[in-house]
């Protein structure tokens, strides 16, 4: 009797452990998969609950279009992918001749400069049209050096006109003349995806933008140069959108905000056509000398 | 749009030499050969070349027009999808973190109140559908009550009128108009003059030194009237059909044994379509599926992969 409950003792633990999956775990099993989006789960989320017009119309008229705009013929192609390729090696006899005896056994010469090299697109397929992935919100409110109350203001008109909850920021690196020390809590932001994106990008398009005074579109010059294009606005702008605009006086400050757009797309010429797709006015002179 | 007419078919004339020194300049796609044309370029030799045609390899170069009217409305939904976001709506109802009422409404005024009455039937009867018990006297007394209350309030709002997404134009079949078939793409094709391939896309011979867009617009200008406003995507072609002339055709050069149409897609933004009854005897605006009955197998097997299904 006692050896037999032992034995079950050994065999079952009595406390269940939880498996925990770190970044190892991951390596091997593969892709993550998430668990089911069971609605008994504590954190179940409602699916798309309706069609949204931009995404139609991403989907049935602007995917075509783009697919014809920015396609590379096979010997365009393979000059951007060289040039993306090309590595700048310091101008000296040495990587000019390498039967040097000095190269021998010694580690590469790093590239003069320090430019990052940028991302080498996939093969051209149906699947490679720039998309639309993501949309941050950001907004940097000063006066949060002083107060932090301050924030919530923000928190809240973020939330207001993109419909999910920021989260807090905090500054990098101090500055003394504000008073502003690293860790301290300065802004908030939001990224927003999918339904949520789509629907904040048709206010701005529909409502927002064309009600801006003396606003010229976004300046050709805005971008990363790896398809990613930001634009800034005042805060008079943040009182233009119809979540803000009905309820005005609630919102003790009201503060500038950038979004920032990022996409799938390899250059900025390929995210401003997408952008221009979506109605986003762009303003052609305010074009950089050396695009 | 399927993919082979842009990946598979990529066969273009001719490329002219500013690809390969800058990426994303705009391309131009020439159906021109540089090395054909006379070098020295007088005024003369200019005039007498314009007019002239683009034949390669014993193919005569022709531009065709795809011409869009992109989906005006959504389309409507499947059954399975309407259900499928009405579920999804009632869940996010239920599921949904609290609203702050405080927020967003003054205490006592009689917004709040009325949206306080409207939130609370709109989660009854989300909830009312994933519980199995229901107590239907009391649920119904009390939406009556609540109903009677929101209707006062909403006499003071403006109804707004929804128009219809079935237009007069649907209901008379009337294919000339742009108003019809809402939720679609239309493609204009045009009749010509003949007995048989009568029914195709406005297409025309490219010129010596005329881009392919050049020459898609000309011969749109000159086929349907100049009074459309009309967007080229782009200076590529999107597909291309190869076909050889019949035997009892009345060839203007000896060369040509054929055609090759390249298609160039292009977006209509307002105006219509004038017949001049020389070129073209009739237009029409069609979907991809409808575009099948008008012209011929061959013709709709060479340019169905172009066409989208929305």
């Amino acid at each position: 009797m006692l050896l037999s409950t032992k034995v079950d003792i050994l065999k079952k633990p009595l406390i269940k452990t939880t498996r925990v999956l770190t970044s190892r775990h991951l390596q091997t099993f593969g892709k993550f998969k998430p668990s089911a989006n069971l609605i008994d789960d504590s954190e179940f989320y409602p699916g798309k609950s309706s069609m949204i017009r931009m995404e139609e119309y991403y989907n049935t008229i602007l995917y075509d279009d783009l697919m014809i705009l920015t396609y590379k013929d096979p010997k365009s192609e393979k000059t951007f992918i060289e040039k993306r390729l090309k590595k700048h090696l310091p101008l000296t006899k040495v990587t000019r001749d390498t039967d040097n005896p000095f190269l021998k056994n010694r580690p590469p010469l790093k590239p003069r400069g320090d430019k990052k090299s940028k991302p080498i697109p996939p093969p051209q397929t149906h699947e490679s049209v720039p998309y639309l992935k993501e949309i941050y919100v950001h907004c940097m409110i000063k006066q949060a050096i002083h107060n932090k109350q301050h924030l919530l203001s923000g928190i809240m008109a973020l939330q207001c006109i993109t419909s999910e909850r920021p989260t807090v920021t905090y500054s990098k690196t101090g500055v003394a003349n504000w008073k502003l020390r690293a860790g301290m809590p300065i802004g908030c932001k939001v990224c927003i995806q999918g339904p949520p994106m789509y629907t904040f990008i048709d206010k701005l398009v529909e409502i927002v933008l064309p009600r801006m005074k003396e606003w010229h579109g976004v300046p050709m010059s805005s971008g990363d140069g790896d398809g990613n294009i930001a634009m800034g606005f005042p805060a008079s702008a943040l009182s233009l959108f119809p979540d803000i605009e009905g309820n005005y006086d609630s919102f003790p400050l009201m503060t500038g905000f950038d979004v920032i757009f990022n996409t799938t797309a390899y250059t900025d010429f390929e995210a401003r056509s997408l952008l221009s797709g979506f109605q986003i006015p762009f303003n052609e002179r305010k074009r950089r000398n050396k695009l | 749009m399927s993919t082979n007419s842009m990946f598979v078919k990529q066969f273009i004339p001719c490329i002219s030499r500013r690809i390969q020194n800058s990426y994303f300049t705009r391309t131009y796609i020439t159906a021109t050969q540089p090395t054909l044309l006379p070098p020295i370029y007088s005024s003369l030799t200019q005039k007498q070349t314009e007019k002239k045609p683009v034949i390669q390899h014993h193919y005569r170069i022709v531009s065709g027009i795809v011409l869009t009217r992109s989906p005006q409305i959504l389309r409507d939904l499947h059954p399975f999808e309407k259900e499928y976001y009405t579920y999804q709506q009632k869940l996010d109802q239920v599921l949904s973190p609290p609203f702050p009422v405080d927020f967003y409404f003054k205490k006592g005024s009689i917004a709040e109140t009325k949206w306080k009455a409207r939130d609370e039937q709109n989660k009854k009867n989300a909830l009312a559908i994933f519980s199995s018990f229901k107590n239907n006297k009391t649920y119904s007394e009390d939406n009556k009550e609540k109903e009677s209350i929101i209707k006062s309030y909403d006499v003071e709002e403006e109804e707004i009128k929804i128009a219809s997404r079935i237009t007069q134009a649907d209901l008379n079949n009337d294919l000339k108009s742009l108003d019809r078939a809402l939720q679609r793409t239309l493609y204009l094709i045009v009749k010509k003059p003949r007995a048989e391939h009568d029914w195709q896309l406005p297409q025309g011979g490219v010129n010596q030194k005329e881009t392919l867009v050049q020459a898609a617009h000309r011969e749109l200008e000159e086929e349907c009237g100049k009074k459309m406003d009309v967007w080229f995507v782009g200076r590529r072609p999107i597909g291309y059909y190869k076909y050889t002339y019949p035997k009892d055709f009345v060839k203007e050069d000896i060369e040509a044994r054929g055609a090759m149409v390249f298609f160039m897609k292009a977006h209509i933004f307002a105006g219509q379509v004038q017949v001049d009854n020389k070129e073209i005897v009739d237009f029409a605006w069609v979907t991809k599926q409808e575009m099948e009955k008008f012209v011929s197998k061959q013709y709709y097997a060479a340019v169905k992969d172009m066409l989208s299904e929305f």
